[in-house]
């Protein structure tokens, strides 16, 4: 299977967000604001691609040995959620800069369940480790893509005079439905 | 103690997770292109909501407050995993069409919010009613989408071909593009009777 | 902070996760043989389906899958089920194809995709599947200057669900002969 096809599938055919509805709570939630919306995108990037690796590796090193494969879904969300916990005090100390910039969105990430949709999807496909990384990674940039131009519309729209009963979540919901219809346009680009 | 019918309303209508709070998008939005999917996954999150408020209730007073969030998820993890393993011994059917959004279930922001709300602040008999008001309002709402889009789509209701052959079928309905149109629009509906009611 | 208030909260934390984890052993421990039975009943059914002859079926487990191949069942009546999965539209289309001992296939079904609902989808129809039975030899949609008819607007699906045929024959003529 190529590596970049995989990236550029999770990014553009099968985007979290537009078709497979993973990550829908913060995509609506925190895309107000392009400024927002970009700081959780990066954000998301940035533990899902990390949350894709642990997952993997407490799948394989600790559930499949001890044959507790059953308990993968209370053992991901707690990696999960610890990891989590771990790089928002990590970045604290380590890069406060960066911290001041995702710090309010890591721990919304923890019940974004497109993170923990891409650990169960990757066991579910038994993709090997470099795989799952790379399909965590390009979902999530999927996910921040997706998140950016929706934020994009919403800035612009806000300003427009709109039917009152539309104000909000309907108009919003629109929006990602037409954001969807152009997505599906990739869909059969990329063959895994 | 509030009444329970009271409890059981307020989670169906005046603070329904779905068209009121607008929680727990992901498998509202997913599993709705038929009335079957939507109403399963409204059960299934009911049962997981029900046992997971009465388990986080009665251990109310034994977790500490700061570790809750973890054993909230803990308890929640585990019923969620029970559910997934009895839709795949008695109802494979409903668990393959469910797929990836079973163990999701977990990460659903409607079960974690009310174990914090109320689970963690209520009584087990009050926290059972919340759960069934709760879990009923969010399987109305998947019921009400999956059956408005399997109309639209697929022509048909709970599989019973309704609209005759040479009916158009919107095929958009059942895609992605569908579920946000549909939702949008019930939403926007329910506005403007709200706007009415109050002007 | 003194040490009791770290403790006491981490082990009854360390408590709720045993409890939990031993209770879904024990539901796990209940539900495995169900839902065994259900998972070897989906199949069989689904075997039976695409060769009605046979009566049992057994996974020939050291076979060489080759091209989209993802398993080899050899069957009581000298032919195989073999299941592929090719790559269609919207991801992979698992298929299940039947090809008795002369190397003709005896019924074909897919058994899971994620095709575009009333396009690809109407893989599923027998309008669709029932034309491989009887076929042999290499395949092609009538495009490509075969004789399986493709579903209308999904060529796409229609070549996937026949290259996974075609993998399966193919198979069958390279290694049919060694089981």
């Amino acid at each position: 299977m190529n590596l970049i096809l995989l990236v550029l599938a999770g990014i553009f055919v099968n985007n979290y967000v537009l078709s497979q509805f993973l990550g829908i709570c913060p995509f609506l939630g925190v895309s107000k604001k392009l400024e927002t919306a970009v700081g959780m995108g990066v954000a998301v990037i940035f533990v899902m691609s990390l949350a894709a690796a642990a997952a993997w590796l407490v799948y394989a090193l600790i559930l499949v040995p001890l044959n507790i494969t059953y308990l993968y879904n209370i053992a991901f969300i707690l990696v999960i959620a610890s990891l989590v916990q771990f790089v928002e005090m990590f970045l604290k100390k380590a890069a406060p800069a960066l911290y001041q910039a995702l710090g309010v969105f890591l721990p919304l990430i923890t019940t974004n369940c497109a993170v923990l949709g891409v650990a169960v999807l990757n066991m579910q496909k038994n993709y090997n480790f470099i795989e799952s990384v790379l399909n965590g990674f390009g979902g999530a940039t999927g996910f921040a893509l997706a998140i950016i131009l929706f934020a994009g519309i919403r800035e612009r729209i806000a300003d427009n005079d709109t039917p009152k009963a539309f104000d909000g979540f309907p108009l919003a919901l629109l929006t990602a439905g037409l954001m969807s219809i152009a997505f599906l346009g990739f869909s059969g680009l990329i063959k895994l | 103690m509030a009444n329970p019918l009271k409890i059981i309303k307020n989670g169906i209508i005046d603070e329904n997770p779905t068209f009121v709070q607008v929680i727990g998008m992901c498998p509202t939005l997913a599993v709705t292109s038929s009335a079957i999917n939507g109403i399963g996954m409204g059960l299934s999150t009911a049962a997981v909501l029900i046992f997971a408020n009465l388990f986080i209730s009665l251990l109310r007073k034994i977790i500490p407050d700061k570790v809750r969030i973890p054993c909230f998820i803990v308890v929640i993890a585990a019923f969620v995993t029970v559910i997934e393993f009895l839709l795949k011994a008695y109802l494979p059917a409903l668990n393959a069409s469910l797929g990836l959004y079973i163990p999701l279930i977990v990460v659903n922001c409607i079960i974690l919010a009310r174990a914090e709300a109320f689970a963690f602040k209520n009584g087990p008999v009050a926290a059972i009613c919340d759960g069934i008001g709760m879990g009923l309002g969010f399987t109305i709402a998947l019921g009400v989408l999956g059956l408005v889009r399997e109309f639209i789509g697929a022509g048909t209701l709970f599989d019973i071909t309704v609209l005759p052959a040479a009916f158009p079928r919107t095929l958009l309905f059942v895609m992605a593009p569908g579920a946000f149109f549909t939702l949008g629009c019930l939403m926007a509906a329910l506005n403007h009777f709200r706007n009415k009611k109050k002007a | 902070m003194n040490m009791k208030e770290v403790i006491r909260p981490a082990v009854i934390l360390l408590i709720i996760a045993g409890v939990a984890a031993a209770a879904l052993g024990a539901v796990q421990s209940i539900t495995a043989e169900p839902i065994r039975l259900q998972e070897e009943q989906t199949r069989a059914a689904s075997m039976k389906a695409v060769m009605p002859d046979a009566t049992s079926f057994e996974e020939i487990t050291d076979a060489d899958l080759t091209g989209s191949l993802t398993a080899v069942y050899k069957a009581d009546n000298g032919g195989f089920v073999i299941t592929t999965e090719p790559s269609g539209f919207g991801g992979a289309v698992n298929t299940m194809v039947g090809i008795d001992a002369d190397g003709v296939i005896t019924g074909l079904r897919v058994t899971k995709h994620s095709e575009t609902p009333g396009l690809g989808a109407k893989s599923t129809d027998p309008s669709f599947y029932d034309q491989f039975t009887g076929m042999s030899g290499t395949l092609a949609v009538t495009k490509d200057g075969g004789e399986v008819v493709p579903i209308t607007s999904s060529t796409i699906t229609s070549r996937a669900v026949t290259s996974g045929a075609n993998d399966a024959l193919e198979w069958f003529a390279a290694n049919g002969g060694a089981y």
